[in-house]
């Protein structure tokens, strides 16, 4: 519904929100935000490894980088500016490039979106004719004895026109001119760049390209290490598609309905099987294909990380080594050792555990995220891999060493994409006011700690426990929404939307 | 009740004493004590002491003089050369001087500075005899000097403190400061192999497996600028000197005095491993101990000791220590004071046109004024006890005093070259036993000379606030003194949680940016690693003649410590040591030329028995200390470990435990059925549409379900 | 008749001769310490202090008042620095706060400079904490501590140890930071039994509820004083208007004032020193814990533990080196 006409509109606006507010001085001020910018992701401090460089050291050398070599290279005109100190410039070309990367992100963004919401047709977006799930429709059909194209597309219940979901035209352009994104994009963090990377490996598994899909995997990993997480949900969208509201099995015998008869005087002996979800989807590979699947996935996960790590070790030369780098970065994200204030649960919690418990509270952290969060996830929504994508980046945007808002933004930029389930959800008021709470306060209770010195960093602890609650809140719900969504879908009495 | 049998056995006797008198008079072991009064302008007069110590070669373990304690040190740790001071105060560049003579010996950063060159194998050796030391020394002179036995306070100082005379070996790390046609520097002088692009912190460090390292040593800088300086420090530093506070010029000093003044430095220098280096003295090496000198580099190695113990092996670790203690021991102890003139001076008005409470001008001083004390004698042990005093010659030989000026009268006069300073030397020695021997010296409130100050004014101070960022700003102002002197060296050392970032140096010069790598000739900029390794700062700028005032700044992020790295007193926050300013360019001797004095006895008219003016003459680097900075770090609530750790695992727990609950709804592979229609989400946790109730424990299971639902939904979705 | 009578005073005798063997027999087993000690004397052979103070701050200056006072005795009545260990939170002396350089008083006529010219602080400042504190007792030191920040007591040595501050139900609070409870005062105490590292061992505490710092100790041969009981404070003696702050605490004032009337040889028990106290002027009950001592206490002496044992032997003859 929406043209394109409407999106230029869109794009223009969120550029030139960006600008003005950079222009205007917003990045000087966010730059300094701990919400916005991280020890991983600051631009400051690739300033200063960019510098470290300059002199004949590993960027790695000091304290103060812990991202990946490739940024120091590639975006050298930013850090040239900001080690000028040429004020102008240096707030500009910074927000350059973030407005590129997220209107790159947007776009990958609407092609998800676009493509997981798309209505009940048989064709896919490269064109090509992606069958439904022609067991169950050969089985149906042989079923009702249903012939035509017509006959069959109307046996089946769609999930609903374009008209049922009305923000799937819209993802990009919301996601352009959320806050949150904004401000990462402003505020001198390497946060855009990082989604558009996640985006890319989302986008690749969405369209089924394996070689994209690990790309952006890798590239994602290594920019920071949890989006390694998605290896599981890319690997199943490369498998079955997108998500379904069940996994495609043939609908039981007994769960059929009449068909009204063409005419009255026929009696109503045409059956026709029970809601069927047809929204589009691979046909999902079964036995050989699976394994040849994941062979691919592998090769290809194993290709880029290769390249990848050449790629390092030739940017990063004698200076130093890969084991340097890897300590730097993913160990440093593992270990938490910078206790710099910021938006997760994380700082505070390590600068107040006795020192005897650090180790084992480490792993504690670490292992819930792996461990106790993935696999549950995994089975309960392996036929929805995208929301299984979504959650997973909803949760580690909470359980992060170093979170910024562009985590949230992130994961709340797939939201649209769940439009239709999500309807029903449920706290919604308390969710997104927490995170409002949080988000005005937060910054307030940092100045009353840092700034005024009048209040304690309890304060601002108090509001991270509250952004990790509302977070937490949306998810769930979230979660809960889309099973019930789905349950009450596949209860054959219920039909309507 | 010795009743020897036959007379020969007397001659041996006699022949065994005389031994033991030469070898004492040969004796390798030597002590000296000297004090040098000096005014100052506002009312205030410098005393410094001067004891050194000298042990010769041999192993011996008996000795006589030398202290036991520092002989340990030096075996133990393989010292080559130490350097530790005490101080309490700030030393007044303005008005106390910075080039000349004594102001080089006697300036000294507030709290403790340890700096010491050692001999060891590898870097990590050289860290754990660092860490031994500090221990050590902690426990000789009561001090929290192991606090910088803490790895993440280690310094490597590469450019500063090392020895005159060797290599300045350079680890160019600005390359940027070259251009790129120079391309031999950049590749020079660099024993770690190698272009500078290709260094890293670790393959190249000074001494680091390198065969010279040994040769070299490894150098170790530490500061603690928070340490408080005390009667503790005092005792067993006089416990390191033969005649303790009994005897000899260390009676003199009275606690309250020496500790109510404006300054106070108590320093403890040692040398090992040879001849003492060619810049510390070789007058007193030879003239201290009565001998005459064979030139520098004498090695005992001849004299086994007067006591007859054989010497073979110290230690048993080899030829090293061996060769080292061959060389002898120099114990150099100086305490400088700065104090108040008497009582009954007033508060000295330094407009000399008057006004209320001048201070009466043109007053002789004297050292029982300034320290409510006599003395009494000098100490028996020491081969030479001196007396300085030092003003203007007009002062001492003018008009204007009535009589009150030289009393006693002096032995020697000695006058500084290209200064009008006069210097009367009185030789304890000399005086009469039991008679008190009261030294004053002229005190003209008005009339002070101007003191010699280094080329530029320092001062570092800390800009910005609030507990996240910061910075730091160096502003060096020329002086009158200083025109065409251009070369500064500055040396600053920052903790791990000042996280200075290095890109966003900038040097000013008189108000305009000029880019840093211009004007630096050498830079070893190291950065800290947190709880590893400080950041070390080390640059030598070119200040070109016509600039009036350069400014260095920088700009830091405070880090964020756990609680049980904050100091007890958390709130007060972290002291910077001192950072150093140098400038070769500038000599810190004083000549002094003997113009006068008693022509009879033995005494050599030279620098010999005068390591005092020896040290003075040397060829001392001018140093500027500038003032520590005190940093204020945003702070954790120390009373709360316990509740942060309980309420986010409560968060983390809630999030998890809701999260599951909603995953573990029952699946509805049935039809719901008849759902309840005031419950959307059509959860039916125990089916109890579908099944019968007959069983009584459904009901308790009933019950519990429902509870249950009522918690998760306060909890989660409240 | 008479033979008669002689067997009964043989046997009476005899029995009697056997019960005189049985008791020399039993006499015999007895140990020489444990005659002392049931004779009630000491036998120790030599003597340590450890003196703490664990406050910091220009208010607390009682606190390093009390202990330098306790260091100014010790020393005077024979102990030498190097068996004494003294820990000092804070730096009074020259504390720039201190009009007073390099003096602290513990009474406003300023009579006696506690600070002295020759005192040796063996930790100081941020020093001073608990695991410093153990360490010293336990003997579990890191190796490059030096001697001079050792307790090399042996199992002849008596240790008093002396400790100050601010205090509570069962612990005691290290620079406001930390706290030692009294069971780790205990074990260490207990540690300490077991590696024979005291023969005897009087512990005073001027803190608040200060007793019950001592609830937990089980080790044999402690004696334990404290200045109040539990919900009881100890509190401060007086204020010296020109120094600013109070100088001395109650229980350390009447303490001193029995010790300056001691001399090196003196022959006073402590049970008379535990006599001086009164709840009148203290304002707290003193207690003491005297049930682990295994020699009756009315016959310890003062200078056991504040003393020094110092053998003295004449000779004539030349001493050749």
């Amino acid at each position: 519904m929406a043209s394109k006409w409407f999106h230029l509109v869109g794009f223009v606006a969120a550029i030139s929100i960006r600008l003005t507010f950079s222009l205007s001085g917003a990045s000087k001020v966010l730059q300094h935000r701990v919400e916005v910018v991280t020890p991983t992701n600051s631009l400051k401090r690739l300033a200063e490894a960019r510098w470290l460089i300059d002199n004949g050291m590993s960027p790695y050398e000091g304290w103060a980088y812990h991202a990946s070599p490739c940024y120091v290279y590639l975006l050298q005109p930013v850090i040239g500016a900001i080690q000028r100190q040429d004020a102008r410039l240096s707030k500009i070309s910074g927000t350059l490039l973030c407005i590129a990367a997220d209107l790159l992100a947007a776009v990958l963004l609407q092609a998800i979106v676009f493509r997981a919401c798309k209505p009940g047709n048989f064709e896919s977006a490269s064109g090509q004719d992606v069958p439904s799930c022609s067991a169950v429709e050969a089985h149906g059909a042989k079923q009702l004895d249903l012939t035509s194209p017509e006959e069959r597309k109307s046996a089946y219940v769609h999930d609903g026109a374009s008209g049922d979901a009305p923000f799937n035209d819209l993802a990009g352009i919301l996601y352009l001119l959320n806050p949150y994104t904004i401000a990462a994009c402003i505020g001198g963090s390497t946060g855009s760049i990082d989604n558009c990377a996640v985006l890319l490996a989302l986008y690749g598994s969405v369209n089924g390209s394996i070689p994209l899909a690990t790309f952006g995997l890798v590239l994602a990993s290594h920019l920071t290490l949890h989006p390694a997480l998605l290896i599981v949900p890319c690997f199943l969208l490369l498998h079955q598609g997108l998500d379904r509201r069940k996994p495609c099995q043939p609908p039981p015998a007994s769960d059929t309905i009449d068909i009204a008869p063409r005419n009255q005087n026929e009696p109503p002996t045409k059956k026709r099987p029970a809601m069927v979800d047809i929204s589009t989807y691979r046909e999902s590979r079964t036995g050989s294909g699976v394994i040849l699947l994941a062979a691919f996935f592998s090769i290809g996960l194993g290709f880029w990380t290769v390249a990848l790590l050449a790629l390092c070790k030739v940017l990063l030369g004698e200076r130093g080594s890969l084991l340097q780098m890897w300590k730097a970065t993913h160990g440093f994200i593992l270990a938490a050792d910078d206790l710099t204030p910021n938006i997760g649960l994380f700082w505070y919690f390590f600068a107040e555990v006795f020192d005897h418990f650090r180790t084992f509270f480490l792993f504690v952290f670490h292992y819930l995220v792996l461990v106790i969060m993935l696999p549950p996830l995994t089975i309960r929504f392996h036929h929805r891999p995208l929301f299984l994508a979504y959650v997973i980046l909803g949760l580690t945007s909470i359980f992060k060493s170093y979170p910024s808002v562009s985590d949230a933004a992130l994961y709340l930029g797939l939201l649209p994409a769940f439009a239709r389930e999500l309807r029903q959800m449920r706290f919604v008021f308390v969710g997104v006011n927490g995170l409002l709470v949080a988000s005005v306060i937060g910054p307030v209770m940092y100045n009353l700690w840092i700034w005024k010195n009048v209040g304690n960093a309890n304060f601002f602890y108090a509001m991270t426990l509250v952004y990790a609650c509302a977070q937490a809140v949306l998810l769930i719900q979230s979660t809960a929404a889309v099973l019930q969504y789905d349950k009450s879908r596949n209860s054959p009495q219920d039909l309507s939307t | 009740m010795f009743a020897p049998p036959f007379h020969f056995h007397w001659r041996l006797v006699y022949v065994v004493l005389s031994a033991f008198v030469i070898c004492a008079s040969t004796a390798h072991e030597c002590f000296s004590e000297e004090l040098l009064v000096r005014p100052l302008p506002g009312g205030k007069v410098l005393i410094h002491f001067h004891f050194v110590s000298q042990l010769g070669s041999g192993a011996n373990r008996h000795h006589k003089l030398f202290s036991k304690a520092v002989d340990q040190l030096v075996r133990k740790f393989s010292l080559q050369e130490l350097e530790l001071s005490f101080t309490q105060g700030r030393w007044d560049y303005t008005r106390w001087g910075a080039a000349e003579g004594i102001a080089p010996l006697a300036a000294k950063p507030p709290g403790v500075e340890l700096w010491s060159r050692l001999s060891a194998e590898s870097e990590a050796e050289a860290d754990a005899t660092w860490r031994n030391l500090t221990h050590a020394l902690s426990g000789i002179f009561c001090a929290s000097v192991k606090a910088l036995a803490d790895p993440a306070t280690k310094v490597v100082p590469i450019l500063s403190f090392q020895k005159k005379g060797a290599d300045w070996r350079t680890h160019l790390l600005a390359a940027a400061t070259r251009a790129p046609s120079e391309g031999e520097k950049g590749d020079a002088e660099n024993e770690c192999g190698g272009t500078a692009a290709g260094r890293t912190l670790e393959t190249c460090s000074l001494g680091a497996g390198n065969k010279e390292g040994i040769r070299l040593g490894h150098t170790r800088y530490g500061a603690l600028p928070r340490e408080a300086v005390c009667t503790e420090n005092l005792t067993p530093w006089l416990k390191l000197l033969p005649c303790r506070d009994k005897a000899g010029l260390a009676t003199l000093l009275e606690r309250r005095r020496v500790y109510g003044g404006s300054y106070h430095a108590l320093q403890v220098h040692i040398w090992a491993g040879g001849a003492p280096a060619a810049d510390v003295r070789t007058a007193s090496a030879s003239g201290s101990c009565l001998e005459p000198a064979t030139g520098a580099g004498r090695e005992w190695s001849g004299d086994r000791g007067c006591e007859g113990a054989s010497s073979g092996d110290v230690g048993g670790r080899g030829d090293d220590v061996s060769a080292r203690a061959r060389g002898g021991i120099v114990l150099e102890q100086t305490l400088t004071l700065v104090l108040d003139v008497g009582e009954g001076v007033g508060i000295p008005n330094e407009n000399p046109a008057g006004g209320v409470g001048h201070m009466a001008s043109k007053q002789a001083v004297s050292l029982a004024d300034v320290f409510g004390r006599e003395l009494t004698g000098s100490c028996p042990l020491a081969d030479v006890s001196r007396i300085y005093t030092e003003g203007r010659r007009v002062d001492y030989f003018g008009e204007g005093f009535s009589g009150a000026s030289v009393n006693p009268q002096p032995k020697w006069v000695w006058s500084a070259e290209g200064r009008s300073k006069t210097l009367l030397e009185y030789d304890l020695k000399r005086a009469t036993l039991g008679q008190p021997l009261n030294v004053s010296l002229p005190y003209d409130g008005a009339n002070q000379p101007a003191a010699e100050r280094a080329p530029f004014e320092v001062s570092r101070f800390v800009t910005g606030h609030g507990l996240e960022r910061g910075g730091i700003r160096l502003e060096l102002t020329r002086l009158a003194g200083g025109e065409g002197k251009t070369v500064v060296r500055y040396f600053q050392l920052l903790p791990w949680f000042i996280r200075v970032y290095f890109h966003t140096l900038r040097l000013e010069m008189d108000g305009r940016h000029v880019a840093l790598s211009d004007w630096t000739e050498r830079a070893s900029l190291v950065p800290a690693k947190d709880r590893e390794r400080q950041a070390v700062m080390e640059l030598e700028l070119r200040i070109p003649a016509d600039v009036k005032r350069v400014v260095l700044s920088m700009e830091f992020d405070k880090g964020y410590l756990r609680i049980e790295e904050h100091p007890p007193d958390g709130d007060r926050g972290f002291d910077l040591p001192s950072a150093i300013v140098t400038f070769p360019s500038v000599s810190g001797g004083v000549a002094y030329r003997m113009s006068d004095g008693d022509s009879t006895g033995g005494d050599s008219r030279g620098l010999e028995g005068r390591p005092l003016l020896a040290r003075m003459q040397a060829d001392l680097p001018v140093r500027v200390y500038t003032s520590g900075l005190l940093i204020p770090l945003a702070t954790p609530d120390f009373s709360m470990p316990y509740n942060v750790v309980t309420l986010t695992s409560t968060v983390i727990a809630m999030i998890f435990s809701s999260l599951f609950n909603t995953l573990l709804q029952r699946e509805a592979g049935k039809p719901a059925g008849n759902a309840a229609p005031d419950d959307p989400m059509g959860r039916d946790p125990i089916g109890e549409k579908q099944r019968t109730r007959s069983l009584p424990i459904a009901t308790l299971w009933k019950t519990f379900a429902r509870l249950w639902n009522m918690w998760v939904d306060l909890t989660v979705n409240s | 008749m008479n033979i008669s009578c002689f067997s009964y005073q043989l046997t009476y005798a005899s029995l009697g001769l056997f019960l005189l063997l049985l008791t020399c027999i039993d006499a015999a087993q007895v140990r020489p310490s444990e005659a002392a000690e049931w004779l009630g004397v000491s036998n120790h052979t030599n003597n340590w202090a450890v003196l703490v103070d664990t406050s910091r701050y220009w208010f607390n200056y009682r606190h390093i008042a009390n202990t330098l006072s306790l260091y100014r005795t010790v020393k005077r009545l024979g102990i030498p620095d190097d068996h004494i260990i003294l820990m000092l939170a804070d730096d009074m002396a020259c504390n720039p706060r201190n009009t007073y350089a390099a003096e602290v008083f513990n009474n406003e006529d300023h009579r006696l400079n506690l600070y002295g010219e020759h005192i040796e602080v063996d930790y100081r400042g941020y020093e001073v904490t608990v695991e410093n504190f153990l360490r010293v007792l336990t003997g579990r030191h890191d190796p490059a501590v030096p001697r001079s920040k050792r307790l090399l007591t042996d199992g002849g040595s008596n240790v008093l140890v002396y400790l100050t501050g601010h205090g509570g139900d069962e612990f005691l609070k290290f620079q406001d930071k930390e706290q030692v409870q009294a069971h780790d005062l205990a074990d260490a105490l207990q540690q300490m039994h077991q590696k024979q590292r005291y023969n005897e061992m009087l512990i005073i505490a001027d803190t608040c509820q200060a007793f019950t710092l001592f609830n937990q100790l089980y080790s044999p041969n402690v004696v334990a004083i404290g200045s109040s009981l539990k919900d009881e404070s100890s509190y401060s003696h007086h204020i010296d208007t020109r120094v600013g702050v109070a100088v001395i605490d109650r229980f350390t004032y009447e303490l001193l004032a029995f010790m300056e009337g001691l001399a090196t040889a003196s022959t006073a028990t402590l049970r008379a020193l535990f006599d001086v106290f009164r709840f009148e002027s203290l304002g707290s009950h003193v207690d003491k814990r005297t049930d682990l001592l295994r020699r009756p206490f009315n016959s310890v002496l003062v200078t056991d533990f504040f003393g020094s044992v110092t053998s003295v032997y004449q000779t004539e003859e030349v001493y050749v080196l």
